[in-house]
């Protein structure tokens, strides 16, 4: 089907993903705890209570609350964090900075790692060069990568007092949070670029290219590697939200300031706009990447873009 | 007239997990400069395999014994480097899927004038100028607009020729062409035929075509190597395979084409289907499906003899020899 | 425990192929299953993977044999001590033993991963079953949603739901064992979809036997191997999701000594005792190591089986 039929389709039919998504956070959040003892200490007259739950808009029923805070979002308003008072999205924007500088350095890391010694173990295929990198891959997909971080920050930080673990933003700081995620992202990277390497090098227009007298180089820079590097394309895309999933527990880790620790702390603190607000965000941001994927696989391929 | 290239006892292996395939075993023959010689077969005989062997793109899990002698040289015994200089520029092939030969990411500009930059060492635009005249050449129409499209944008036929004029852009000395009418329309196969004999007429090439279909052989070729199961069974020019052929194969493939001339009520068919090549059948190959099979045949494989002027049989009926084939 | 039973079964089943020629697998040829377990063994990985899984299993149920102090035994004159030959993996703040610690939280890590992947396989298989026999709208909205869901951080999303309902095993078994479904649904809708294109379902149709018991009794053999194979590499997947929630201190709670809990612990003491960190890492990362070798041998093993279809 057409390109704009498919990122039509593609829109509504992530609608309901996100309204569900939403709503799911929302109607939780609400039903595990009033945050309004939080707020005011469990010493709190039921009158002051009353007050503040009303303030708050807290004491109208769920669905309700959940369209009111959705008119609102549409118009821009994340709502006031419970805690400091300050408007969601003025925190969120704060943070999302250095998560996605360490989002994007980590999949930088991931890409460059894994696509590397994908290609390398798919040319040297049933060597011990690519029992080794298959092996490796295997072994940095298992590894648990907060702990990894953690080791990271005890042996640079700690160990060797390389690294200051306080907690600001800065270039140097970046190295080991980036490594912590990227290393163990390399390992799906390793897989997909080798199994693809290989079904392309065993195409028909290879063994074209092989029967012109092209060289070895040749053959794999030119006419193999953009086709196996196709889907890693689009296997990118679809993998930032992974990412950010994982720069949540190392952004904890490493202290570094993103949306990471933000969302962490405000489920600690029943800090509900707040929670909600980041939740909304990286939905959004699924959706868009899952709908980019689309459009840039049919883009890349010039098969697809001429049905 | 001037031997081109002679292929001596060559046996491929393929390994598998089960086991080691024997996919060719002990096939000969030669070719001269300026024939057409057609490579016959059932599906799996080897004949591809036989022709990937000459180009050495064989994959990477067979092993090749035997010799393979072009222009005095051993092209198995050739370095990688040394190969690949003579692949696409004096031995070329075209293969059968021309949907899948071709790389759909790259323009058909870039890919047929890769064989001039990287064999004569031309700049772009000179190659490009030479690649449009071979696509002319092939009858592609509008050659200059063409070069800058993709692959898919073309039919099949149109492909066809791509691949043709990108195989013989160097004017080979022999021109391999593995099924290359099978995956296209009849009526277009014609064309395409008529395509590569007026080239390889014209650049006085050799043709090696390995094909099933006899009544293109008929047309085209000037001698015909039958093979069945990995060995070559039969050698004759063209008139007399199909006047006078020896061996019980090609007997049985010849009178299994359906003739408008004669009426039958049913078509002859050869019993049984081809042996399975991880475990082949001892002796002859054919012996288990061969109507005059004989307890030799069974046991001593039958060697390749010349019984008449350039008529080869590898068949015990007509090796009046010992066990070991004297004659 | 299942994996227990499975290697038993593995020990079994070569036997009495031996014996009966293979003819406790009805279903395929026996060459072929032989084939299967022949490849197993000869890939040195999966052999490794299946090794450690027995004997993390081993140490699991054998736990209190091993483990030389109780889990949550205090002891506050010996606490934060590095290793030694009294406290193999050193002493946490509390003064509890580590290396006990960490034997009696193979028990936890094996069960939850076992559980979470059970229940994620029910409901993902049954949703694949609904999505491949019944196609149209239902086939395209499931799809959609597993493609959104694919790309999900469950961590994200379980986070805020575990924190919601309330930190323990059970939340986060029930969240984890809702949201990683998608890869079970992908693989039996596949094969849904293509039996339900084979003629004689249509047959059978025409005859009137119940539809669903039809699909079901051909699907499933069918996706078997691969179902096998995602599942036990969901398992890993479901540990280390799992501990990295305890590890937020939305799962297990104290003392239970989930790996991810201690590791919770030993962050804050990393500077003093890092034998918190490491030791319970390591453990976790081999469990985690074990299985995916093994689901990666398993994978290379059946693929003759999944390449039939």
């Amino acid at each position: 089907m057409g390109l704009r039929k498919h990122v039509i389709m593609s829109i509504v039919s992530s609608i309901p993903v996100f309204f569900g998504a939403t709503f799911i956070t929302f109607f939780l959040m609400h039903i595990s705890g009033n945050p309004v003892y939080m707020l005011l200490g469990e010493f709190a007259t039921p009158e002051e209570v009353e007050r503040v739950s009303k303030a708050l808009g807290l004491d109208k029923p769920i669905p309700i609350q959940y369209f009111l805070w959705l008119k609102k979002v549409i118009c821009g308003d994340l709502g006031y964090s419970i805690m400091s008072r300050l408007p969601v999205s003025q925190l969120i924007m704060e943070r999302v900075v250095p998560t996605l500088m360490l989002t994007i350095s980590a999949l930088f890391v991931s890409v460059i790692i894994g696509v590397t010694t994908g290609v390398i173990s798919a040319l040297r295929q049933q060597t011990w060069v690519d029992y080794a990198l298959t092996f490796f891959a295997l072994f940095w997909f298992s590894m648990p990568y907060f702990w990894f971080a953690m080791i990271l920050v005890w042996f640079f930080g700690v160990y060797l007092g390389w690294f200051s673990v306080a907690g600001s933003v800065s270039l140097q700081r970046l190295i080991l949070p980036s490594l912590a995620l990227g290393l163990p992202g390399a390992a799906v990277y390793t897989r997909i670029t080798r199994s693809s390497m290989l079904e392309v090098l065993n195409q028909d227009y290879i063994r074209t290219a092989r029967a012109k007298g092209l060289t070895e180089r040749l053959v794999i820079y030119r006419h193999a590697l953009k086709n196996a590097l196709l889907p890693i394309v689009a296997l990118t895309i679809l993998r930032i939200p992974w990412l950010i999933g994982g720069a949540v527990i190392t952004e904890t880790i490493f202290v570094w300031p993103g949306m990471g620790t933000l969302l962490v702390n405000s489920i600690y603190k029943r800090d509900f706009p707040v929670v909600q607000g980041i939740v909304l965000i990286i939905t959004l941001l699924i959706i868009i990447c899952d709908i980019i994927g689309d459009i840039v696989n049919s883009l890349i391929d010039p098969r697809i873009r001429y049905d | 007239m001037r031997e081109l290239l002679r292929v001596k006892n060559l046996s491929v292996d393929y390994i598998v997990d089960e086991g080691v395939v024997k996919a060719v075993e002990d096939v000969s023959f030669q070719m001269y400069k300026g024939e057409k010689v057609a490579l016959i077969g059932e599906t799996g005989c080897g004949k591809s395999t036989v022709a990937l062997a000459i180009m050495r793109i064989l994959p990477h899990n067979a092993r090749v014994r035997g010799e393979i002698i072009f222009e005095d040289k051993n092209l198995l015994a050739l370095d990688e480097e040394e190969m690949r200089k003579i692949r696409g520029r004096r031995i070329s092939m075209i293969f059968q899927d021309p949907f899948t030969s071709l790389n759909p990411l790259l323009t058909i500009g870039v890919q047929n004038t890769e064989p001039y930059e990287i064999h004569l060492g031309l700049e772009r635009n000179e190659a490009l100028e030479r690649a449009v005249d071979m696509l002319k050449k092939v009858r592609i129409p509008n050659p200059e607009e063409s070069v800058v499209r993709y692959p898919h944008t073309f039919s099949g036929g149109m492909r066809q020729r791509i691949l043709t004029a990108m195989m013989m852009s160097l004017h080979p000395d022999l021109l391999i062409a593995d099924e290359p009418f099978s995956s296209l329309d009849v009526t277009i196969q014609a064309g395409i035929i008529q395509m590569l004999n007026e080239l390889i007429e014209s650049f006085n090439s050799s043709l090696l075509l390995i094909t099933h279909d006899l009544g293109v052989v008929a047309e085209t070729c000037d001698r015909v190597v039958v093979m069945y199961a990995g060995k070559n069974v039969e050698i004759a020019d063209i008139y007399t395979i199909f006047e006078n052929p020896m061996h019980p194969y090609t007997k049985g493939l010849l009178s299994s084409i359906p003739r408008l001339d004669i009426k039958v009520e049913r078509l002859p068919v050869l019993a049984g289907s081809p042996p399975n090549l991880l475990n082949p059948p001892t002796g002859c190959r054919f012996h288990p499906r061969c109507s005059h099979a004989m307890d030799i045949c069974k046991r001593v494989t039958p060697p390749l003899i010349e019984v008449d002027k350039n008529h080869l049989v590898a068949c015990h009926l007509y090796s009046d020899g010992d066990e070991y084939g004297n004659g | 425990m299942f994996l227990v039973r499975r290697a038993v079964n593995h020990f079994l089943e070569k036997n009495s192929m031996e014996k009966t020629g293979g003819r406790r697998r009805v279903k395929h040829s026996a060459g072929l299953w032989r084939l299967v377990f022949r490849r197993f063994k000869r890939h040195r990985s999966g052999m490794i993977g299946l090794g450690i899984v027995l004997a993390m299993v081993f140490i699991a149920i054998f736990a209190p044999f091993i483990a030389p102090y109780p889990y949550d035994e205090q002891n506050f004159s010996e606490r934060l001590q590095p290793p030694s030959l009294k406290h193999p993996f050193g002493t946490d703040p509390l003064g509890r033993d580590v290396f006990s610690r960490v034997v009696y939280g193979s028990r936890i890590s094996i069960f939850i991963g076992l559980v979470i992947t059970l229940l994620t396989a029910v409901i993902g298989i049954t949703l694949g079953l609904i999505a491949g026999y019944f196609g149209g709208i239902v086939d395209a909205v499931i799809s959609k949603v597993a493609e959104i869901f694919w790309a999900f951080p469950i961590i994200v999303f379980a986070l805020a739901i575990v924190a919601a309902i309330g930190p323990s095993v059970k939340n986060v078994i029930l969240v984890l064992g809702i949201l990683m479904w998608v890869s079970f649904t992908k693989v039996v809708r596949a094969e849904t979809l293509s039996i339900r294109e084979r003629m004689f379902i249509k047959a059978a149709k025409v005859i009137g036997e119940n539809n669903f018991k039809i699909i079901i009794r051909h699907v499933l053999p069918n996706a078997f191997p691969s179902i096998i194979v995602l599942a036990t590499l969901t398992v890993p997947d479901a540990i280390l999701t799992s501990a990295a929630l305890s590890f937020l201190g939305l799962g297990v709670q104290p003392p239970t000594p989930e790996w991810g809990a201690i590791l919770s612990d030993g962050r804050l003491y990393l500077r003093l005792a890092p034998w918190i960190t490491i030791f319970p890492g390591i453990a976790l990362f081999i469990l985690v190591l074990g299985f995916n070798f093994m689901g990666d041998g398993l994978r290379d093993a059946l693929d003759p089986l999944m390449r039939r279809r």
